[in-house]
């Protein structure tokens, strides 16, 4: 970037017009579908589904536009194509890498010494986009190669009878202590199945990330890093791998922290309890964990002119609870219930911290459509959708939501099955949200009042 | 997937399948343009069963004075009657002709009578229908429960039967109850504030322009309740609710009260605190002083009246009246210039 581009910048967020919203999910928390619905709510120019965002409401916002990002060198969030696929009843493909999207606001303000001033105020959003599965290497920067290999190799254990994990192991028990290039490739080529199929599973805490969405890094030395038995800890295999540790949070993870996370005013934390709920205790319980450290990695705390400068913080986190569209709207609370127990911790933190939070249920794009069934005990809402795995319409109740975080003694009672749909259109060919409205209001009403 | 019926081991209904023949769409607020708008008389309307708790203090325990005074209105009617029938009685025995105009009147005055009470009646229950709505508009916003507020939402629908806004409202089956209330107060109560905030503007102010051009207190007396009257009314028109000259007594009663014991802190506020206020009231002279302070006490009144009728309680309290000093004297000075 050059000198006048940071110049304007920085006079912008002097002015709080130049907002950062961190939309931060793990893999499959819904982070594109989000980002795509809400540009597509700021930026359409239909009438909005907006009655709880004020500046919509009150009839004073004049549009949002795309803009050129700032940071040319960094991909542009493919906003239209997204839309396309959500338009044409497919969710978008996963996030292959990063990408970020810069979105102008106009609006009217509501003070009627700023409207005679001006005939409009305008903002800037800058919102990143990038794979879930990066996130997760946050924690490691507090973290040092022992203890990591030691986590990591747990998680290995535990999934001893996935065949690629089990491949790993035996080709790292073969020979535990030689070092050779062809040696090190093989090992990270195995482990970088491992972490593939273990994420077929449903197993969430994989590390390191990038191994699993190399992106511009494939092939990259960088990469080579897989944890060892923690029995050995010495030898030539150890230290090598304890530099390669070293590096991989220095020259990989930090960057990405300093670049997307460390400016941030703004937070969203997407979270798929259903889809943890699905993949049983352990699913949960690493979901949970995965929330916990990554909040740690996040600087809160009130908004003052001289932190949005030098040392920015997050004002505002919104916790939610997404594709909230598959349950019956009765269980909407206990899903909510559920989030604020799983984030307690973190919830408590950040009012010490005089973080303002918010916690919603809600749906990106809505993939059910509400209905009811006749059955020998009276009506029973339900739901019905286009399934993802087939494209059949399917008609179902999709099950209760537990209010609290379920013990094991209830996943092995009880099998949670939720479904998966695929988008759905409404009347007006588009795609309808659910409390995508209330999100925009908690993040942005303040700033466009 | 199972087909086997809900098994509530541990309290939670597992997911279950039906056939797509089963299915009865919701009507979603994306089809809402397709349903046609549903309007409700009042007759229609059935008061669920707790909602009709009886009041509590209504049945105090009447004192032995009341009992007598209760007596004697009894004796009082029971007499009024006898005469009544008696005077009838005798026209007939008179002459055919008065007979029939006394029967004529007795028939005229009785239907007025029984219309104004059947009137009174139902406007009695709009009120009481409206004091329910409230208490359990309060219950509803303060609950994460989903599925209680369509039967409010109904009964509001059908109070505001004049406000298209009102009765094409159709709520998003998917929200929770507060959500479905902050939806009706954001797309339809909002406008009908507006339209009553600019009735007590335009009251405040001719209470203002009048009473400033007025030479006789006596008539500033007269002319602010009769103002404060057809002001109320007007806005109780708005939310649909019509009182009787009775409760709009008793309105601007309990006003005062509230202005004596619980406002006069922020009347001062208003009268004394405003510093743009103050500097402009000492240009005027003091005919008009008094104009910009009835024409407060007008507007104070309209606004405690739209809080009153409004079928949701204010959640923020207003920053309305916070101009309106300001607003008064200007528009006071501008008539002047014009004049």
């Amino acid at each position: 970037m050059d000198v006048p581009a940071k110049a304007k910048i920085f006079g912008q967020r002097l002015l709080q017009q130049h907002v950062r919203i961190g939309i931060t999910g793990l893999s499959g928390a819904g982070k594109t579908a989000f980002i795509t619905s809400l540009v597509n709510l700021l930026t359409q120019d239909a009438e909005p589904q907006a009655a709880f965002f004020d500046v919509m409401q009150q009839g004073r916002f004049i549009g949002g536009q795309l803009q050129p990002n700032a940071n040319l060198q960094l991909a542009r969030f493919p906003f239209e194509f997204n839309l396309q696929q959500i338009l044409q009843g497919r969710w978008p493909a996963s996030t292959e890498q990063i990408s970020q999207l810069t979105l102008e606001l106009r609006y009217h303000s509501g003070h009627v010494l700023r409207r005679r001033l001006s005939q409009y105020q305008s903002i800037r959003l800058e919102i990143t986009d990038y794979p879930g599965e990066w996130l997760l290497d946050l924690p490691m920067l507090s973290q040092e190669f022992a203890d990591w290999t030691a986590q990591a190799y747990a998680a290995l254990a535990a999934n001893q009878h996935v065949p690629a994990v089990a491949a790993y192991l035996a080709a790292l028990h073969s020979d535990q202590q030689a070092v050779d290039a062809l040696r090190t490739r093989m090992l990270t080529d195995l482990y970088q199945q491992a972490l593939r199929a273990m994420k077929q599973q449903g197993w969430l805490a994989l590390q390191p990330g990038r191994l699993l969405r190399p992106a511009e890094l494939a092939g990259s030395p960088l990469l080579e890093l897989f944890p060892l038995d923690p029995a050995i800890a010495v030898g030539p295999l150890y230290s090598f791998l304890q530099q390669q540790f070293k590096a991989y949070c220095q020259q990989v993870v930090t960057p990405f922290y300093q670049q997307y996370f460390a400016g941030l005013d703004r937070q969203v934390i997407l979270v798929d309890c259903l889809g943890a709920l699905n993949d049983g205790f352990a699913a949960l319980t690493q979901l949970q964990q995965a929330l916990l450290q990554l909040a740690e990695q996040f600087r809160y705390g009130p908004d003052s002119w001289f932190g949005r400068l030098f040392k920015p913080r997050i004002s505002k986190v919104l916790f939610a609870a997404s594709k909230a569209d598959l349950l019956t709207p009765d269980q909407h609370r206990n899903l909510l219930l559920l989030l604020q127990q799983m984030l307690r911790q973190p919830l408590y933190q950040q009012q010490y911290q005089l973080c303002q939070t918010e916690v919603l249920a809600l749906a990106s794009v809505v993939s059910a459509q509400l209905g009811q069934v006749q059955t020998a005990s009276g009506p029973q809402a339900c739901l019905q959708g286009r399934l993802q795995q087939n494209g059949e319409l399917c008609t179902l109740y999709p099950g209760d939501v537990p209010i609290s975080m379920p013990s094991e003694a209830i996943f092995a009672q009880h099998r949670f099955e939720f479904p998966k749909f695929l988008p759905m259109l409404n009347g007006k060919q588009q795609s309808s949200h659910l409390r995508l409205d209330q999100a925009l209001q908690f993040l942005l009403g303040d700033l466009l009042q | 997937m199972t087909d086997v019926p809900t098994e509530p081991a541990n309290g939670l209904r597992s997911a279950e399948r039906f056939s797509e023949q089963q299915f009865v769409a919701m009507d979603s607020p994306v089809l809402s343009a397709l349903t046609p708008a549903q309007q409700y008389t009042p007759d229609s309307f059935v008061s669920p069963p707790e909602a009709t708790k009886p009041v509590a203090g209504q049945s105090t325990a009447v004192t032995t004075v009341g009992w007598v005074w209760w007596t004697a209105a009894g004796l009082a009617v029971l007499l009024a009657g006898v005469q009544w029938y008696q005077f009838v009685a005798e026209s007939w025995l008179q002459n055919a002709l008065q007979g029939a105009a006394a029967t004529g009147l007795t028939l005229c005055g009785g239907g007025l009578l029984l219309r104004s009470l059947l009137k009174g009646w139902l406007q009695r229950r709009r009120a009481k229908q409206l004091d329910v709505l409230r208490a359990e508009a309060k219950q509803l916003q303060s609950s994460l429960q989903y599925g209680q507020a369509q039967s409010w939402l109904e009964r509001a629908k059908a109070l505001l039967t004049d406000e298209p806004a009102a009765t094409t409202f159709n709520a998003d089956p998917l929200l929770s109850d507060a959500e479905q209330l902050a939806l009706f107060e954001r797309l339809v109560l909002q406008s009908l504030d507006q339209r009553a905030q600019q009735l007590v503007r335009q009251a405040a102010g001719q209470t203002c322009l009048a009473v400033a051009v007025s030479p006789l207190a006596l008539a500033d007396l007269a002319l602010v309740s009769w103002r404060s009257i057809t002001l109320v009314n007007q806005i109780g028109e708005i939310y649909g609710v019509r009182l009787t000259l009775w409760q709009r007594a008793v309105l601007v009663k309990a006003f005062l009260q509230a202005l004596f014991w619980a406002g006069s802190t922020e009347l001062a506020i208003d009268l004394a605190g405003d510093a743009l206020g103050a500097e402009l009231s000492s240009k005027l002279s003091a005919r008009a002083g008094q104009g910009v302070l009835a024409g407060l006490l007008v507007a104070r009144l309209g606004y405690y009246a739209i809080g009153q009728f409004r079928p949701i309680r204010y959640s923020t309290p207003d920053s309305g009246s916070k101009l309106l000093i300001t607003d008064l004297v200007q528009q006071l000075l501008k008539s002047r210039k014009t004049d």
